[in-house]
């Protein structure tokens, strides 16, 4: 085996062949923390330790907001653009992120302006964007983590075609974002299962941009990754939504495999043995025939 | 902004200079370090990039991380543009990476199985098949027979979401660091594939996105290698069309053909340095599309270049 072989295969042949026992681990521990959170939004109880999971989620996404100003000050001034850019972004981004709530009593729960697109108009796309998420909060590998979480911001972009242009321009910061947003969460083996919300954030930041739109305000990359931040605050800070996002998940995930989806990111065994998705039991193999 | 041109044609100059002697000597990271860094000034990595190999952050100096500095306009830009990058593709380390690469991508696409699919796939490029003189080359009956065949169906200008596919996958090439490089290349690849057949192909999104992650990091590792990633969508797009058309003959789609097709794509774009630059070729001219689209829609400039609804864009 040559050099350069075995420098790749070392580093990535390995993985994927623990991961099939690491999901189904990960799956019950997401199970029980969705099942904790589902009791706590049955008494109407807020949970502080959630609210700051959510609005750290939503700085995450704004962070991005830095890179995009070294970009802005970089194609205006050179080196020293760059720089006066980047720190201009970072403390818009500390600007905007003191605009997220602060305390209980200014949160917000779902209101008609924001709702997310109705999934049963957009089943498929919205299907696929939940397995993916799905995917994302299960797999072992940061890199398809990452790809399936920047995966969601074209197929959101479908879901409002007459909104599609505005968010694709955005789509670099967008993507940003929620792969901070991602970020966050997995690197906390307690929060990583709110990945399994992310789908249901992009749908609704979508579907608030569309109004915004609506409205006669512009959807630029700003704009965008700040409706970004506050979906994310609003949904993972918040157990009723939180809890929703989740069934949702699971109900959309199953219409995926029913459709004749995808099975897990487990590998397939050898002789013939069939894996199931942990999600919905679907079979593994499910190609189109 | 005259001055950086001026500054850009005088980097273009030298490193034509610097073509014909790469054809003499083939080997040697050291050599083609310098050739790729001129392609990469020409690409929009900017100058005083520092070198490094794997994971970290480094530093641009002046440079926005998709935007190209100044303004470049032209055919004769992208002719030398073209051949700046069919010199460097002409290393035979991309050989290497794709018999390398494709067994990988066919393990990230269909499991220890389509890992064994990939390495089918490569071995043929490790037996010393000429890629580009594969004409004749078939995959199975009722897929594309020839890489004519199969370029003629991906050929035409972009749409503005394909557009917006290439430009992420160039801000992938160009990424700070690893995690969002992949989350680029995971929105490049669904963005790539046409709507039809990323209606068609549903299922298998998922494994292609996994695919082009799994790509996006090996080519990343080295900085020789790394303008390769803007060829990333038309592995996808060509993997896509295969599958597809696979599907519209009766054919099923599984794991296992999604896994020896991308695989195999991915041998035939890396492996063959006339697909492989037309490929990074197409990736600039359409992220110059798509920066040209916005600029126009925030009202600085026209657009042109790029087909809106299957039409195409008028210059205005």
């Amino acid at each position: 085996m040559s050099t350069l072989q075995y420098e790749y295969e070392a580093e990535f042949e390995g993985e994927g062949e623990w991961e099939e026992e690491a999901e189904w681990e990960s799956e019950a521990e997401s199970e029980e923390f969705f099942r904790r959170l589902a009791g706590l939004a049955r008494r109407a109880a807020s949970s502080p330790a959630l609210r700051r999971v959510g609005l750290s989620a939503a700085r995450s996404a704004l962070s991005g907001l830095q890179g995009l100003g070294s970009q802005i000050g970089g194609a205006a001034g050179g080196a020293r653009g760059s720089a006066l850019g980047g720190d201009l972004g970072a403390t818009l981004g500390r600007h905007l992120g003191n605009w997220l709530p602060q305390q209980e009593y200014e949160y917000e729960y779902e209101t008609a302006g924001t709702r997310e697109v109705n999934p049963l108009r957009r089943i498929h796309p919205a299907a696929l964007m939940e397995h993916l998420g799905h995917e994302a909060a299960e797999t072992e590998s940061e890199a398809e983590a990452e790809a399936f979480i920047g995966a969601l911001i074209p197929l959101a972009a479908r879901l409002i075609p007459r909104l599609a242009p505005a968010v694709m321009r955005a789509a670099p910061n967008l993507i940003r974002g929620v792969s901070r947003v991602a970020r966050t969460l997995r690197s906390n083996p307690q929060t990583r299962p709110l990945v399994r919300a992310l789908p249901g954030v992009v749908r609704r930041t979508t579907a608030s941009l569309a109004q915004q739109a609506q409205q006669g305000r512009p959807v630029t990359p700003q704009t965008a990754v700040r409706t970004l931040a506050r979906q994310t605050s609003r949904v993972l800070g918040s157990p009723q939504a939180a809890v929703q996002a989740y069934q949702k998940s699971k109900a959309l995930d199953r219409r995926f495999h029913a459709a004749g989806g995808a099975g897990p990111a487990s590998p397939q065994a050898s002789g013939g043995e069939v894996h199931f998705c942990p999600s919905c039991q679907a079979a593994a193999d499910g190609g189109v025939h | 902004m005259a001055t950086l041109d001026g500054e850009m044609e005088l980097e273009l100059e030298g490193e034509l200079e610097l073509e014909g002697e790469f054809e003499e000597e083939m080997e040697g990271e050291e050599f083609l370090g310098t050739l790729a860094r001129g392609v990469g000034g020409m690409l929009g990595l900017g100058e005083g990039e520092e070198e490094y190999e794997g994971e970290g952050e480094w530093e641009l100096e002046g440079e926005g991380e998709w935007e190209l500095e100044g303004e470049y306009e032209g055919e004769e830009f992208f002719r030398r543009i073209a051949r700046g990058i069919r010199g460097v593709v002409r290393n035979p380390i991309f050989r290497r990476i794709a018999s390398v690469a494709a067994p990988l991508v066919g393990t990230a696409v269909g499991g220890p199985l389509g890992g064994m699919l990939g390495r089918a796939a490569a071995s043929a490029l490790r037996e010393g098949e000429m890629e580009y003189e594969l004409e004749g080359e078939y995959e199975a009956e009722g897929e594309y027979e020839g890489e004519a065949e199969l370029e003629a169906a991906i050929a035409g200008p972009p749409t503005q979401t394909q557009a917006l596919g290439e430009l992420m996958a160039a801000v992938a090439s160009r990424a700070q660091t690893e995690a969002e490089a992949e989350a680029m290349a995971g929105a490049a690849v669904v963005a790539s594939i046409s709507p039809q057949d990323r209606a068609a192909l549903r299922g298998m999104l998922p494994h292609l996105v996994r695919g082009a992650a799994i790509l996006t990091r090996i080519l990343r590792r080295r900085r020789v290698t790394r303008p390769a990633v803007q060829a990333v969508p038309t592995i996808a797009r060509r993997t896509a069309t295969v599958l597809a058309r696979r599907a519209a003959t009766g054919r099923p789609v599984t794991r296992q053909a999604a896994a020896r097709t991308m695989a195999t794509q991915t041998r035939r774009v890396l492996g063959n340095p006339r697909t492989c630059a037309a490929a990074i070729q197409r990736n600039t001219r359409a992220t110059q599309a798509a920066r040209r689209t916005g600029a126009a829609v925030a009202g600085r400039r026209p657009a042109v270049g790029i087909r809106r609804n299957g039409r195409p864009q008028p210059v205005r």
